[in-house]
Formats: C-alpha cells, sequence, structure tokens
C-alpha cells in the first residue's frame, strides 16, 4: 500500500535531474568521440 | 533483557537518494571504462620523449644552432621540424610543411617553459629550458596553422606565437632547402 503523498519521492525532480545529467553524457561522448579521438594521440 | 525499539522505516527521499549515487557511481564507471578502453585501443599516452640538452650553449653547436632551424626531408620522406621556443618568439616563426607526411617536431627552449600547441592537431606539448619535446603530426589538409605559445612565458607572452603553412607534398619537394627553413613563398 502506498504511503501518503509527503512520503513519495520527488518525481518531477529525479526525471529533471535524470535529463540534465543524461544530455551533460551525451555531450561527454560527442566530445569525446567526435573531437578528442579524431585528433589523435599526442606524442 | 529489555527489547531494542523497532527500526523505523527508512525515509523515502534517503532510498531515493542511495539509488542516484548508485546511478552516478555506474556513470562515472562507464565513462573510465571507455576511457580506459579507447586508450589501450588508440595506443593514447603523453609525450614521454626525455632528452636532455644544455639551454645555455644550444645556440653554439648541436642540431638547434640557427641554421639548422626549421623544416628539413629525411631520407625516408618525413620531416624533421627543429625550433627554439624563446622569450617571446618561435625561431623560426614560420614554417612550410607538407600534407600527408610523418612530420617530427623537436623543439627545446633556452630561457624559461613555453608552450607549444598547434591548433586543429594533436601537437600540444610544453618547452621546458634543459629538455628536448619531441612530438609527432601528420597534416591531413593545407593551409594555414597558428602556433600560439599556451604556457604563460613573460610580459609578452600574448606577441608568442608562429604560423605553419602547410602545402601539397610535391610543392613541398620542389622547394629549396632553404626555402623549407621559411614562409618565403606567402
Amino acid at each position: 500500500m502506498s504511503g501518503s503523498p509527503d512520503d513519495s519521492p520527488p518525481r518531477g525532480a529525479i526525471i529533471i535531474a535524470a535529463i540534465a545529467v543524461g544530455l551533460l553524457f551525451l555531450g561527454w561522448l560527442g566530445f569525446y568521440f567526435l573531437l578528442f579521438l579524431p585528433r589523435g594521440a599526442i606524442g | 533483557m529489555a527489547e531494542s525499539p523497532p527500526r523505523e522505516p527508512e525515509p523515502p527521499t534517503e532510498r531515493t537518494e542511495r539509488r542516484w549515487l548508485l546511478a552516478m557511481c555506474l556513470l562515472l564507471a562507464v565513462m573510465m571504462a571507455v576511457v580506459v578502453a579507447t586508450s589501450l585501443a588508440h595506443a593514447l599516452h603523453p609525450p614521454s620523449n626525455v632528452e636532455t640538452i644544455d639551454p645555455l650553449s644550444l645556440h653554439l653547436a648541436g642540431e638547434f644552432v640557427e641554421n639548422n632551424l626549421g623544416a628539413a626531408l629525411e631520407p625516408d620522406g618525413s620531416v624533421t621540424v627543429r625550433l627554439l621556443a624563446q622569450q617571446y618568439s618561435f625561431v623560426p616563426n614560420c614554417l612550410i610543411l607538407p600534407a600527408d607526411t610523418s612530420i617530427k617536431f623537436r623543439i627545446t627552449s633556452p630561457d624559461v617553459i613555453h608552450g607549444f600547441l598547434l591548433v586543429g592537431t594533436n601537437v600540444n606539448t610544453m618547452v621546458v629550458p634543459g629538455f628536448v619535446a619531441e612530438v609527432r603530426t601528420r597534416f591531413a589538409a593545407v593551409g594555414d596553422y597558428t602556433m600560439p605559445c599556451h604556457e604563460y612565458c613573460g610580459l609578452a607572452h600574448h606577441d608568442m606565437w608562429a604560423r605553419v603553412a602547410v602545402v601539397p607534398k610535391d610543392q613541398f619537394s620542389q622547394l629549396g632547402s632553404t626555402q623549407r627553413r621559411r614562409c618565403a613563398i606567402h
């Protein structure tokens, strides 16, 4: 049985945070694979 | 014997925070795994040449005397570039190099620490007095590349930069050894 509304996790905050982190992660992947690796190894 | 008080149920927010922490740890683990895997697959590593030189006498004898600086064509078709980074210029401050050719930069400093960066390429290293920095690259496209010092070296650091003109391989091979050492054709 579900608890009172005050006991429920903050779903909206979780969704917003997950979207923000997901976008950041996609940006990191983009920079890493599309800019950093094609530049070639230093040395 | 007294009974221990019943444990209070865990608040939902704590459970949520623990799950979020776990998810972030997994995300960091994935990023670390990607970096390690690609580093091993592409053999990525920082410049590792360790070679010492006397900064006080490098202009008197050896490979960094003035008439030996610039681009030199090697017997195997590759190009070796010898440069000096000094307050507040690179010597020579303009280079002509061939595209699609293995190029080795050897650079040192007679005074303070400088930075050596070729914008848009993999060339990026520090130039430390007393050591010869060595980096390799291959220019895929012809064009002009800027080469700023990116390590603060003094009051006129912002004026310390050079230019690299990358020309087609055929054009480079037609240049005389003197022309390869400066940007006379531009």
